[in-house]
């Protein structure tokens, strides 16, 4: 246990413990100026600033394991990694526990992990904060992970995968992969373009400009708008909440909008066919031609798009839009 | 060396089990695989909890150097067949890995240096990840510290997981009863289908560890009680 133990203590290096807060460099742009938070709260804060150069290979991904608070990735220009540090503690002990820990691998990729120091008196979870600002390279791939704290990632051509529990989580000019997860925290995303696949458990998801292959998006207990879609297979779900998918469709693709409980309003444009299937008690329908049985037809062409609507209890809209 | 083999000897290597070709056949794999890395970490990090033990802290310089010669090998070692590591346990006592050795006696110098109180500590410490091997000790780590009697924060972090699972249980059962409604009216074969199903995601919630793998079984029960309740399942959708 004592070899396990020490393996485990050694696996973590640190920036910023007690000896290291006086050398590193307080810079004027802290990460409370980029990311505002939350109004100051009594105790002590640090702002610290690091930056990583890669040894040999260009930083291929980012693992960034946060449960203190906030964790922001941006993409940059450079090679290297930037961390931007914000602490805040009851008192000067207490600040020199909280550590961020950087384990850089050879194949190019860095983990960074933030923890306290359990050596010292009790310290209650709301009273620490840690919220980092990472400046990563564009091409790095992402793998970010929050408590309750915001996840935002922007400018990123990699993808991501994200994870909070009740923290947002915010995707912005991302190209890529995009896997993001949450319990009770709301998820946006806003210029995406690549696969999305958003789960969530009480929460909001909104999805504004988001093209790809596959959109794939379900919340339990929360809605899901969506609008300027186009991606080739859409899958959308909620239990409870209500769902509005305003997009694009193309010749051949397939698209599922589905709640148990809530509503469905799906407003497509479409150059080609599309063949509309619906099952819900109440079906409100513009234009085509009815097939029976639920099933609408729209336009002509080859390879007609495929829509599925569905409520158990809700009602299904549908309607072809000439807007561009 | 894969997955299946990391997850058998993931608890020796820990423990500085493993001899020297197989720890770094591991954590070669740990450096190319980010499920078993994943796997690796919540292990060492809950020993961690429980160990408080205070970190070396030796100079950035010294393990970047150390860091990359074991990475390198670790890599070239994780590719190697089964035949060559079995044939390598056989001769670890008569040729250790010279990565190892290197880096035993660059720790054994720095030891040395700072016993002399040669070094300050530096702003940044670069370690390298676990590497216990009994063919290279370097330095006895310092006896475990005074178990703190409260946890605290860590003991809050651990009682919110149970929260977390607690919210995700709810979401399944309330999911699982509106797809059981719906399975009312499902075919018999397709009931039993639903029901194999659901006890498979069921059974690898229980299995999975808590915390980040254990999320990820619930978000596939619900996903797939979801697309149930919704009615999809029928709509030609194998179970």
């Amino acid at each position: 246990m004592i070899a396990r133990a020490a393996a485990a203590v050694a696996a973590i290096a640190v920036i910023g413990g007690p000896a290291a807060a006086d050398d590193l460099r307080r810079e004027a742009k802290s990460v409370r100026e980029l990311a505002p938070v939350e109004p100051a709260r009594a105790g002590v804060y640090e702002d610290d600033r690091v930056d990583i150069a890669p040894a040999k290979k260009p930083i291929a991904a980012v693992a960034i394991d946060n449960p203190y608070g906030d964790l922001r990735i941006e993409g940059h220009d450079g090679p290297g990694l930037v961390i931007l540090s914000s602490k805040r503690a009851p008192n000067d002990e207490t600040l020199d526990r909280l550590r961020v820990s950087l384990i850089p691998d050879p194949d190019g990729s860095v983990r960074i992990v933030t923890a306290i120091d359990p050596e010292g008196p009790p310290v209650a979870r709301a009273d620490v904060h840690i919220d980092l600002v990472i400046r990563a390279p564009h091409g790095a791939r992402v793998d970010g992970r929050v408590r309750d704290g915001r996840l935002e990632l922007v400018n990123m051509d990699a993808g991501a995968e994200l994870d909070t529990a009740r923290g947002t989580i915010r995707v912005e000019n991302v190209s890529g992969p995009v896997f993001a997860r949450s319990l009770a925290g709301d998820q946006r995303f806003a210029e995406v373009f690549g696969t999305v696949d958003a789960q969530a458990v009480a929460a909001d998801l909104t999805l504004d400009t988001v093209r790809g292959d596959r959109l794939i998006a379900s919340t339990h207990d929360g809605r899901i708008d969506g609008r300027r879609l186009r991606s080739r297979r859409v899958e959308l779900r909620t239990t409870r909440g209500d769902i509005t998918y305003d997009g694009e469709v193309q010749a051949g693709s397939a698209i599922t909008v589905a709640s148990v409980r809530g509503s469905v309003d799906v407003r497509l444009r479409a150059p080609g066919a599309i063949r509309v299937r619906t099952f819900a008690p109440t079906v409100a329908v513009r234009g085509g031609h009815a097939l029976g049985g639920g099933v609408f037809a729209f336009g002509g062409g080859p390879r007609p798009a495929e829509v599925q609507l569905r409520s158990r209890f809700g009602t299904v809209s549908f309607a072809v839009s000439d807007a561009p | 060396m894969n997955c299946r083999d990391v997850e058998r000897r993931l608890s020796a290597y820990l423990d500085g089990e493993l001899d020297g070709a197989a720890a770094s056949a591991l954590r070669g794999h740990l450096r190319i695989c980010a499920d078993c890395r994943r796997a690796a970490d919540e292990q060492a990090a809950l020993v961690d909890q429980l160990a408080r033990l205070d970190p070396p802290e030796p100079p950035a310089p010294l393990w970047n150097g150390i860091l990359e010669r074991l990475g390198e090998a670790e890599v070239a070692d994780a590719h190697r067949s089964r035949w060559w590591l079995a044939w390598h346990q056989l001769r670890r006592h008569a040729l250790p890995s010279l990565a190892v050795a290197a880096a035993a006696v660059t720790l054994a110098i720095w030891v040395w240096k700072r016993g002399e109180g040669a070094e300050p500590t530096p702003a940044i410490a670069i370690a390298p990840a676990p590497a216990p091997t009994p063919s290279a000790p370097p330095s006895e780590p310092p006896p475990p510290a005074t178990v703190p009697v409260d946890r605290d924060v860590l003991a809050e972090l651990a009682d919110d997981n149970r929260a977390l699972d607690d919210a995700y249980r709810a979401a399944a059962d309330d999911l699982l009863a509106s797809a059981t409604e719906e399975r009312a009216a499902w075919r018999p074969a397709l009931a039993r289908a639903f029901d194999i199903r659901v006890a498979a995601l069921r059974a690898a919630v229980d299995q999975a560890a808590p915390g980040e793998r254990r999320e990820r079984a619930w978000q596939g029960l619900i996903a797939y009680l979801q697309r149930a309740a919704t009615g999809e399942l029928v709509a030609g959708v194998t179970p």
